[in-house]
């Protein structure tokens, strides 16, 4: 995957700093250093990129202030050389913050943290979308609609898909990424050894979802969003 | 420190007693008044020799070493007044005891009250004395505790006060600030982040040593705003205008330091927009020996107010450090050019 960023910093050095260590990063694409925020704007709305590094401390327009314009899928790290403006800085839900002088290896663990964000982004959005995934089973990738889901039970480092049809499917894989990539409230974790596709319950029956012979248990951890599920699609 | 009043009640107390005690063994005897009140003088030759040493004696005398002095005048004192008593209680019996036979006690009997009179009376002076010690003793270590905390206070106070007169000469931002791109030059350029260093170190030592004294030498002052200079430009883009022309007639010129770092502070800070064209000129020129001209010319670009992060304290610092250290000798002029787009500040100081 390769992220697009952009960098703006009204010192050219710092500015530099930051584009030579773009360069050194394999999966980021350096779309464009600004020395202002004002010169940047008009540019990163028209050609919106993914990653923005930026200062907050600048002349004229703060990065902070800048950040609230941004494009909402733009998503910022901002730097600086005082701490006490990363905490303005997290109050704009920006992803990270990096405090100078930037290491390389500071760098790389924010952007790092970027990447993994978009992945499971881009993944979300691609299932979301396309209403399919391919899972990986006996050395085969096989592909499975969301439609056709009941619910997915967890085993150890393996899941198992119980479709519509009958037919059950294996394979490696988490318990936590599968809840992450799937459409929410669509699918629910209901259990640490369940999700739950949620517009596929035949049946509720003291708080236990039922399909056909088997009871599938809601734990006290996941209770409370289940429950606001049921009560939003239960006729009063 | 004991409470005033309460020592005055005390002071009160006692002698109230002194004099009005007897009075008990008076209560059927018959003796008249008047005879009581003259039979008080013992008590108040005590009380006038408690005070005599409490008040001056013990302060004077035996505070400042002079015990001999001290002993000879009390004896003598109290001497004149056991003699005196006892004349004056021959005179109390002489005029109440009329009918009783004048009989003249034995020698040992008037010894013995010579005697009493004289202890009785040492008794009081020592006690006004032991007193007199005792408070000032007493007071001395109080005195000295105050003392000592004041001169914590006195040490904490100037400690602040030089640290907040460094702060406010120099920005701590810029010494963040330089550093994070002297960290970035190392990445591009080694030459320029050395000579960045050595700028940098000679500017602290300059800040930190130099600013000690009441004068440097003109020169040091020129180079140590040159460094500074040097510095910013390092953080600034290449199209921003900046420079530092000096022209000395006599470089060993003393002056006061840390004069124009303020003023050179707000040129860049007020100066420099990442939009437009800025420029940052600095002069300083020295014609005669004892002339020297500052001026600082920039490009006017005024912050908003959400951004007034000194409140002009810098402008304050310059005149206070003018009128200490050139007080009637400087002209400063100041203030943004008629179409708004520079801002000019001259010093014109007799050195």
């Amino acid at each position: 995957m390769i992220i697009s960023c952009a960098i703006i910093d009204d010192e050219p050095l710092a500015a530099g700093l930051l584009e030579s260590y773009t360069e050194k990063t394999p999966y980021l694409e350096l779309q464009g250093t600004y020395n202002s925020a004002i010169l940047a704007m008009k540019d990163l709305r028209e050609n919106p990129v993914q990653l923005l590094f930026l200062d907050i401390q600048m002349p004229e327009l703060s990065g902070v202030e800048f950040s609230k314009i941004l494009p909402k899928d733009t998503r910022v790290i901002f730097t600086t050389a005082f701490p006490q403006y990363a905490v303005e800085g997290y109050k704009v839900n920006a992803l990270d913050y990096l405090l100078k002088p930037i290491s390389y290896e500071d760098f790389l663990k924010s952007t790092d943290k970027a990447l993994e964000w978009f992945t499971v982004v881009q993944r979300q959005d691609a299932y979301r979308r396309d209403r399919f995934m391919f899972v990986k089973t006996d050395y085969k990738l096989q592909r499975i609609c969301l439609d056709d889901i009941l619910y997915i039970e967890g085993l150890k480092d393996y899941v198992r898909f119980y479709l519509k049809d009958g037919e059950r499917v294996m394979s490696l894989m988490s318990m936590k990424k599968l809840e992450e990539y799937l459409p929410k409230p669509e699918f629910l974790r209901t259990h640490r050894s369940y999700i739950v596709h949620m517009t596929e319950t035949p049946l509720v029956d003291r708080f236990r979802i039922v399909f056909g012979e088997t009871y599938i248990p809601v734990s006290e951890n996941y209770k409370d969003e289940v429950q606001t599920y049921f009560d939003v699609h239960t006729l009063v | 420190m004991i409470n005033k009043r309460l020592k005055q009640f005390l002071h009160i107390a006692f002698w109230a007693y002194m004099f009005l005690s007897p009075m008990q063994f008076m209560r059927g005897t018959g003796l008249p008044m008047t005879q009581y009140w003259m039979n008080c003088m013992a008590q108040l030759l005590m009380m006038v020799m408690f005070y005599l040493n409490y008040l001056r004696l013990a302060p004077r005398y035996f505070v400042s070493g002079k015990h001999r002095y001290f002993l000879m005048l009390n004896t003598v004192i109290i001497g004149c007044f056991v003699i005196f008593l006892h004349y004056w209680s021959d005179l109390t019996h002489s005029i109440f005891v009329r009918s009783a036979s004048m009989v003249r006690p034995d020698v040992l009997d008037e010894l013995f009250y010579y005697v009493r009179d004289f202890v009785n009376l040492s008794v009081f002076a020592t006690a006004g004395t032991c007193i007199a010690l005792a408070s000032r003793w007493f007071w001395a270590e109080d005195a000295r505790k105050l003392a000592e905390t004041a001169r914590v206070k006195a040490e904490a106070a100037q400690a602040k006060a030089e640290l907040s007169n460094l702060r406010s000469q120099i920005n701590p931002h810029f010494l963040l600030n330089t550093l994070n791109n002297i960290y970035a030059l190392t990445a591009f350029n080694q030459q320029r982040a050395q000579d960045a260093v050595m700028q940098l170190s000679k500017m602290l030592r300059h800040m930190l040593y130099d600013n000690q004294r009441d004068s440097v030498k003109l020169s040091d002052e020129v180079l140590f705003l040159e460094n500074y200079v040097n510095l910013m430009k390092i953080r600034l883009p290449q199209s921003v205008d900046v420079w530092l022309r000096s022209n000395l007639c006599n470089p060993d010129k003393p002056v006061a330091p840390l004069l124009f770092i303020s003023l050179v502070e707000n040129a860049f800070k007020h100066g420099i927009s990442p939009t437009n064209t800025s420029f940052v000129h600095i002069t300083m020129d020295q014609p005669h020996d004892d002339e020297l001209i500052v001026s600082i010319e920039n490009s006017n670009y005024p912050k908003t107010e959400s951004d007034r992060s000194g409140h002009g304290v810098g402008l304050q610092q310059v005149q206070r450090r003018l009128d200490l250290a050139y007080s009637e000798r400087y002209e400063w002029t100041k203030g943004v050019s008629d179409d708004g787009k520079t801002y000019l500040s001259t010093i014109k100081i007799k050195l």
